[in-house]
């Protein structure tokens, strides 16, 4: 039995031994962690195919570096809030403690809505952007009809929604099996999918363009490669990096991929010492790899294919001008490239790798955003309901398990392959909105609080720094905003559809907030309590 | 260590019981007055603390002159005057961090010496302490409230005669007490830390202590247990995995979670099956659990922010009527 004290001196304090002062969590598993909220397999694939389709003059990597100092200033206030209120919960926390509970049941519904959108995108996406290029590119490096086939037929809504839920199944299972199993599959998911990116940007560093030229000649016929280029003058398809107008977009599907990296605030926000530099450190840190893992393999294709010739192949792609049956993603052009079945297969494998991952890794917010709901009142407290032999919540998986279904059925039959996305990420920007707007409220609306974050006596202009920080969040999420609603191409065809849906979450958030308020009343529970402040005085 | 029943009418009253509890405040001074003022805020006289009261860090305040200096948050903050530095002063108590007036030369002296550091930081502790039961008897007499106090794990020995002395407060830790018609068994001992913090048990002793503490009860199905250690594997204990440097373990970037309750808690509360069990001890674990009968609670803790977390419950004879966790 310990009777003692022993003190030390720990950042100018004496600390005495006692429970809970744990060291701070590397900022390399953070940063790991943050880098794998965005997939770079999937995100590469993504960014640069739906870029140069739809706007195929821009400023590819100078729209990753733009979009790097946006996301940064949407990380800002994340990270000096969660800094302060160092918890678990992310936005709900925050929001719920610097402007009140129904507003963070507002931006919690946001922020679910856009991981189910997100969600069925991807899960869409594993067939149509994974697995039927994923067929066909091993059909056509193997010279095999069959698997060309395959790639055509699962594209049909009944195999796509099959396959779509398949996927998001075995998501479930590894949700529902024990922490330990579901992240021994996270981490070798995670590794190969790395590894998949990491031999691919090899090969292409390593393949001269006039070695894909003539390897592309041979799957597409003679000639095809300068075909496609001269298609392409004909049609008037700018190469990248001639139009900062078609850059403006860029910078919006970029964001798609690069807006997570306050993602960790979600998850790690209590036990990481976040009250230090360490947390805006992690961020900025997975920001700048992030951005350096976009930027290398996407010089390495142009090196490998011609900037001209990738923008050309993706605007043409599924046109009577493109000879290939595979759209040309960078695993598939890898595959082309090398010659090799075997290669190819394994760049196929490791790419499919990242859905479920991603999938894996945004269903966990709406999980834990229903057990915050739950210990405040808003959900019945069965929701939380863990299983004592697996330690998972399975009442929440099996109502975000249904909702995802609903989700995944309309985004199959109902609408189009990036509006999904789009109205996701817009969703996505309702917590960031929220945030910021408690970061620029908090100093008059929660002095106690703001007092409490990092440098909180400094002053721009006259302006508590936190403001600053949330206006520029505000500011940085309005402009993703923007540019969604504004480029037609990126998805968004029926804006006032998608501006109600993204207002929606006020009133959904906001009934939902005052039915569970009546409803604890009657059973003799206030929940305006939970977060009214005692007077200290 | 005191082992004390209160006589009292546990079993003939059965009108309904409202109380707020709370824990682990560690020395935040914000987190102690809104407590003392939960009573009348939440309208529950009755108040139970259940363990970690006292601060965890001390910031020396250096004097040079008119201006004075002391660490915050990773910062260097300073003063000027006397009212920058009655400022200063509460913003490091609200944090959960005792203040220390020195100079340079007494605070290298101290740094260096470990003796020396041990005795300043437990000689400010116990005035703090002090200051604090002043406080509580001041507020109580004027809400009329009551006030169970026990310490927890993190707690040094040395506090209790300062708890025992507190007008007002009813120290009941290692003990049975009597309380509106039910009956308060509370224990603020945890199992094994790797902390080896001052009141730790092996699992066996901690359950022969709590068995002794409940074989003493008259109406166990309703009783409270105000036990600081939450049941293992209850979702009240989850807390992250620690490698041998107390560095947590992660991978992927993910921290590593565990269950680090008790089991000789979880099997005294099996056995006996009180109506309602209060927990603290893992700060990050917040929320409300079944363990048959009984409703387990730990509201967390966040003492830092200011923010105090609780629970109010109302009991009416063997049956929890409310359990709500407030933050406030």
């Amino acid at each position: 039995m310990a009777t003692h004290e022993s003190t030390s001196v720990s950042g100018g304090l004496f600390v005495r031994r006692a429970t809970g002062l744990v060291r701070e969590v590397s900022p390399t598993s953070a940063t790991i962690f943050n880098i794998l909220a965005g997939a770079p397999g999937y995100a590469l694939a993504v960014n640069i195919f739906w870029v140069l389709a739809v706007y195929p003059g821009a400023h590819v990597i100078a729209a990753y570096w733009i979009t790097g100092v946006i996301a940064l200033c949407i990380a800002l206030p994340f990270a000096f809030l969660s800094m302060t209120i160092p918890r678990s919960g992310g936005d709900y926390i925050i929001v719920s403690r610097c402007l009140g509970p129904a507003w963070g049941v507002c931006s919690s519904v946001g922020l679910a809505v856009a991981q189910l959108l997100v969600n069925a995108f991807i899960a869409v996406a594993f067939v149509r952007f994974g697995l039927a290029p994923a067929f066909a590119t091993i059909g056509l490096v193997s010279g095999s009809d069959r698997w060309t086939r395959w790639s055509s037929d699962i594209q049909s809504n009944t195999w796509t929604l099959i396959l779509a839920l398949a996927v998001f199944a075995v998501v479930v299972i590894l949700l529902a099996v024990p922490l330990r199993i579901s992240m021994r599959v996270q981490n070798v998911c995670f590794g190969l999918g790395v590894l998949g990116m990491v031999v691919g940007t090899i090969v292409m560093f390593a393949t001269s363009r006039s070695t894909f030229a003539s390897h592309f000649d041979k799957y597409g016929g003679a000639g095809s490669y300068n075909h496609v280029l001269d298609a392409a003058a004909k049609a008037h398809i700018a190469a990248p990096g001639t139009s900062w107008g078609n850059t403006f977009p860029a910078i919006a599907v970029t964001a798609s991929v690069l807006v997570y990296t306050w993602w960790s605030v979600a998850y790690a926000g209590e036990i990481r010492q976040a009250r230090t530099w360490k947390t805006l450190q992690t961020m900025t840190v997975s920001l700048g790899t992030f951005v350096l893992l976009l930027t290398i393999p996407t010089l390495a294709l142009y090196h490998m294919v011609g900037s001209h010739f990738l923008a050309s192949a993706n605007a043409l792609s599924g046109t009577p001008d493109y000879p290939l049956s595979t759209s040309p993603v960078w695993y598939s052009l890898v595959g082309v490239a090398a010659n090799s079945t075997a290669l190819t297969v394994f760049l196929v494998v490791t790419f499919l790798l990242w859905f479920p991952l991603l999938m894996w890794l945004n269903l966990a917010p709406p999980l834990r955003g229903f057990f915050a709901w739950s210990f405040d009142g808003v959900l019945p407290r069965a929701v939380t309901y863990v299983s004592p032999r697996t330690h998972t919540p399975l009442v929440s998986l099996a109502i975000n398990a249904v909702l995802s279904v609903f989700f995944i059925l309309w985004a199959v039959y109902t609408t189009s392959f990036f509006t999904v996305l789009a109205d996701g990420i817009l969703m996505t920007m309702i917590p960031v909105l929220f945030v910021s707007a408690a970061a620029i409220l908090l100093p008059w609306h929660r002095p106690v609080i703001w007092r409490q974050t990092p440098k909180s006596n400094v002053h721009i202009g006259g302006v508590p720094l936190i403001t600053v920080l949330g206006v520029l969040g505000f500011l940085s999420a309005s402009l993703i905003v923007y540019i969604f609603l504004r480029y037609a191409g990126l998805g968004v065809h029926n804006r006032s559809q998608t501006i109600a849906m993204f207002l929606a979450c006020l009133p959904v958030g906001y009934v939902i907030y005052q039915v569970a308020r009546a409803a604890q009343r009657r059973r003799g529970v206030d929940i305006t309590l939970h977060y009214a402040e005692i007077p200290p005085e | 260590m005191p082992r004390w029943r209160t006589k009292g009418s546990a079993q003939d009253e059965t009108r309904r019981l409202r109380l707020y509890y709370a824990s682990d405040v560690h020395g935040s001074d914000v987190c102690w007055r809104k407590f003392l003022n939960a009573a009348r805020f939440y309208s529950a006289p009755t108040l139970i603390m259940g363990g970690d009261i006292t601060g965890k860090a001390l910031s020396p305040i250096v004097r040079d002159g008119d201006v004075f200096a002391a660490t915050l948050f990773g910062e260097t903050r300073t003063a000027h005057g006397e009212e920058e530095m009655r400022a200063l002063e509460s913003e490091i108590r609200d944090a959960g961090i005792y203040p220390w007036h020195t100079s340079e030369d007494e605070l290298a002296r101290v740094s260096s010496s470990s003796d020396e550091r041990d005795r300043v930081f437990s000689s400010v502790l116990e005035d703090e302490l002090r200051r604090w039961m002043r406080i509580a008897e001041e507020r109580l007499r004027d809400s009329g409230g009551r006030l169970y106090l026990m310490p927890g794990n993190d707690d040094p020995l040395s506090i209790d005669p300062i708890l025992a002395s507190a007008e007002g407060v009813i120290p009941c830790d290692d003990a049975v007490v009597a309380i509106d018609g039910h009956e308060l068994l509370s224990l603020g001992w945890s199992n094994r830390t790797p902390w080896d913090s001052p009141r730790e048990l092996d699992e066996d002793d901690l359950y022969r202590r709590l068995r002794a503490l409940a074989d003493q009860l008259e109406s166990p199905a309703a009783a409270i247990f105000n036990l600081h250690v939450p049941p293992i594997a209850s979702g009240l204990d989850t807390a992250a995995q620690l490698d041998v440097d107390l560095t947590p373990v992660t991978k992927a970037g993910m921290v590593q979670e565990a269950p680090v309750g008790s089991t000789a808690v979880r099997q005294i509360l099996e056995e006996v099956q009180p109506a309602l069990a209060l927990h603290g001890h893992i700060h990050e674990s917040r929320g409300i659990a079944k363990i048959g009968r009984t409703v387990a609670v730990n509201p967390g803790s966040e003492y830092g922010t200011g923010r105090i977390h609780g629970l109010i419950a109302e009991l009416e004879g063997p049956d929890v009527r409310i359990s709500q966790l407030v933050s406030g």
